[in-house]
């Protein structure tokens, strides 16, 4: 069930109103089932995956209270081994498989690993992630273990965030379901508006881009550098919108409902260097690897080198996450070299550093680091190395009559709707002011120009 | 206040959803909306299925949905058993019985789409017994399969693995396979919202050059078409240059079929293949690529094919809708009276 479906109305429509007709001890069974409801609309048999994690979690959770030292750690360990494990089996079992391979195929043996068939269970990177954050912070003594089993299922399964994020941690969210959220009118228009806002961003944004991308993508070999560059340039925004989108939905869906999700995007391209964008980028990731990855391997509390390699691992680490793929394995790795030649030049060239610009050059960081981004979503949209070389070839040809696969008219209509966004970004305003008269205009633009096709969230996959 | 507002929210939605979820309901419901011409009467097919896809106001048509009947004027014997298994351009058109085909003394419709149904087992009888198979020209490479043949004809075991048949279990009692187009259906096919779906259609062609997605508008822009059958790059396209293989590939399927037809007790096997309107209504300026007519060649006479082409050729665009992937009830008589040419001849 994607929330830019009738399903969802409908779904979102019954949730949301028994949630406030029921007295507040029975709302958290509710939730909990509407929450199996929407994951099982995906692939209902998985439903089990999540239970085997909860189970190990829970129980993990209420032992790692109980125990100290050596036995802590045990139940740690098992406990981030069963996620690590599950994420392992059925995300990453086919390429490390099909590697090995490759790789005994390269040294001339013949040995072919057996692979899996079998899909990939909706959000399964999140969820674990999620779940794996409950589990480390009762280790560190910053949660407690919860012992209801039905409001720790429901923090793992929460609907609005299940298959997307934003990825929450438990002192964040567990407390929230043991409050009794009252009916608040400011808030819920506050929600609605924010899922509107979401729903703009998806379909008449993403899915619009989503035209023009997929049809240069699609046929890389014929296509002329410009071409190339605008496909590019629309699919950060694309991706951008489609997350986002995603994200304004989840936090807006639980914020009708009383619940306060974390902050996932803050205007990303307006950042001025890659470590700002990463702190405005699918926030509740990049803090997750800053918590539970950067910090463990010691930060930048270390030597020069070892701080350089600790940011190069984290975003290898990131770049994996996203897909079992190479080319994602370079994205990451990308973002981490680019941070690493920042981070050399503003030591050495202290005037060179984003840090304090402003005015012209603060733009010029600006632009440059859209630039970065933007090169390395190649990598992220291209998941094939013989066509990521056609890409990079192709962009020196300036001469072409490939298909946009878009009239010149809905080009500069994308421009706008891209301008709008960023002028959107930099307000960010919360509030619908004469939020009952305004509602409708929105939801008939959303209708006017929108591409209803159902297409699925981007960050589905992960 | 608030607690009534939650209530009637929680109410019709759940109204809706159960509508929706029910296969019952919304057959009632499609039978009340198509009757009613008025504000709340359906906007989508009956104005023509692609009319229903695009919302383009120029393409809005009033669609003659009555059908055929006694089309068989015919006082011999009546021998044969028929079953036909087709799909919309027959039960949507023609009266499926005896009245319109001759010799007829039985006739049994399966649509392809239908699922789960008792296989369509031959009885005992003195009578010719007699398959007919249709499909149009877009659909036929995925119609003309012994797969798709199999289940109807006999019980197919299921050799899926555990966690498939228990996921499409689980799936299958926890939602509705057609869940989101009922909703649709549901909550906007209506023709109050006609003017506003034309509205962004309208914008979407004039300021952005743009329809839907699975239509596309003809060169001289009378007539929609299907999108499929226009682009040349795929399969079911007029226009796909079909090679010599792929024709061979197909008539070898038909073969299959038709021996695996003939094992389970059927005397003649007819196959037909509907070519698409875009063939007769000629308002392209590149020529169509004959597909039904080339494969008859390659076919000759090991099956029996009944290539409409000539008789629908004889009516041009007039044996078809403007914004219908149909032909009209011209275009259908005009194939009924070649296929009872046939029939005589059996």
């Amino acid at each position: 069930m994607v929330f830019n479906s009738l399903q969802f109305l409908v779904f979102f429509g019954i949730v949301t109103s028994a949630y406030f007709l029921l007295a507040h001890r029975f709302r958290w069974i509710l939730l909990l089932a509407a929450s199996c409801y929407f994951y099982m609309a995906f692939q209902p048999v998985y439903l089990g995956i999540l239970g085997f994690t909860i189970i190990v979690d829970y129980y993990a959770g209420i032992y790692l209270e109980k125990f100290k030292g050596r036995s802590k750690k045990l139940f740690l360990a098992a406990s981030l081994l069963a996620n690590i494990g599950v994420l392992a089996f059925f995300k990453y079992f086919g390429f490390f498989t099909g590697n090995l391979t490759a790789v005994a195929d390269l040294l001339g043996y013949s040995w072919h690993f057996p692979t899996l068939s079998i899909l990939l269970p909706i959000g399964l990177s999140f969820h674990t992630f999620q779940a794996m954050s409950y589990t480390i912070e009762v280790y560190r003594g910053h949660q407690k273990a919860e012992r209801n089993f039905g409001i720790y299922c429901l923090y793992v399964m929460f609907y609005p965030q299940l298959v997307a994020g934003p990825i929450e941690r438990p002192q964040n969210l567990i407390h929230q379901f043991y409050r009794e959220h009252c009916w608040d009118t400011a808030r819920v228009q506050a929600g609605l508006f924010q899922m509107l806002q979401g729903l703009f961003k998806k379909v008449v944004i993403a899915d619009r881009l989503a035209i023009l991308v997929d049809s240069v993508y699609g046929s890389l070999a014929i296509q002329s550098g410009s071409n190339l560059i605008l496909a590019s340039v629309f699919y950060s925004f694309q991706i951008y919108c489609d997350f986002s989108g995603y994200s304004d939905m989840a936090i807006g869906a639980a914020k009708v409902m009383g619940f306060d999700l974390m902050t996932n995007f803050n205007a990303p391209y307006t950042a001025k260097s890659i470590p700002d964008f990463w702190r405005r980028w699918h926030i509740s990731l990049s803090t997750w690897f800053k918590d539970y990855v950067y910090f463990s391997l010691g930060g930048n509390r270390v030597s020069v080198p070892r701080w350089y390699l600790n940011i190069l691992i984290v975003f290898v680490i990131s770049g994996f996450w996203h897909g079992a793929s190479w080319n994602f394995v370079i994205w990451g790795a990308l973002h981490g070299v680019f941070q690493l030649i920042g981070l050399t030049i503003s030591r050495y060239v202290p005037s060179l550093s984003p840090d304090k610009a402003s005015g012209i050059s603060l733009r010029l960081f600006q632009i440059w680091t859209f630039v970065l981004v933007s090169l390395a979503w190649v990598f992220f949209r291209i998941p094939h190395f013989s066509q990521i070389k056609i890409y990079f070839t192709r962009l020196f040809h300036w001469h072409s009559d490939a298909p946009l696969g878009m009239h010149l008219n809905e080009v500069i209509f994308c421009l706008g709707l891209i301008l709008g966004l960023q002028i959107w970004d930099k307000l960010q305003p919360k509030k619908l002011p004469y939020f009952w008269f305004t509602l409708p205009v929105i939801v008939l633009l959303i209708y006017f120009f929108g591409v209803f096709n159902l297409k699925q969230f981007i960050y589905f996959q992960f | 206040m608030r607690k009534v507002l939650a209530f009637s929210v929680l109410l019709f939605f759940l109204g809706v959803l159960g509508l929706s979820s029910s296969e019952p309901a919304m057959r009632w419901l499609s039978h009340e909306r198509y009757q009613d011409d008025g504000l709340l009467g359906s906007d989508k097919y009956r104005f023509g299925d692609l009319y229903g896809l695009s919302y383009l106001p120029a393409f809005r048509l009033y669609k003659d949905t009555t059908l055929i009947r006694n089309q068989a004027l015919f006082d011999g014997n009546r021998d044969i058993d028929l079953t036909i298994l087709g799909d919309s351009y027959l039960f949507s058109y023609v009266q499926m019985d005896t009245s319109n085909f001759v010799r007829a003394k039985k006739v049994t419709f399966r649509r392809w789409s239908d699922s789960n149904l008792e296989p369509l087992c031959v009885r005992p009888s003195g009578n010719k017994k007699v398959l007919l198979i249709e499909t149009v020209e877009r659909n036929a490479w995925m119609i003309l399969n012994l797969d798709r043949l199999k289940p109807q004809l006999e019980k197919v075991t299921n050799d899926k693995p555990w966690y498939d048949s228990f996921n499409e279990f689980l799936f299958e009692h926890i939602y509705h396979p057609q869940l989101e187009q009922n909703l649709d259906f549901t909550l906007f096919n209506q023709q109050l919202f006609s003017p506003l779906k034309s509205l962004k259609a309208i914008i979407n062609l004039e300021v952005f050059n743009r329809s839907s997605t699975d239509v596309a508008i003809s060169e001289n822009g009378d007539f929609l078409y299907m999108r499929e059958t226009v682009d040349s790059t795929q399969r079911s396209s007029s226009f796909y240059p079909m090679t010599k293989d792929e024709l061979h590939e197909l008539g070898d399927r038909m073969l299959v079929m038709n021996q695996y037809a003939k094992s389970k007790g059927y005397d003649e096997v007819i196959f037909v293949i509907i070519p698409n309107p875009i063939v007769f209504t000629k308002t392209e300026s590149k020529a169509s690529n004959q597909f039904v007519p080339k494969l008859t060649t390659v076919l000759g006479d090991k099956v029996r094919l009944l290539d409409p082409t000539k008789p629908l050729m004889v009516g041009g665009k007039q044996y078809f809708f403007k914004s219908d992937s149909h032909w009209n009830q011209k275009g259908a008589r005009a194939w009924l009276a070649q296929l009872n040419q046939q029939l005589l001849a059996l």
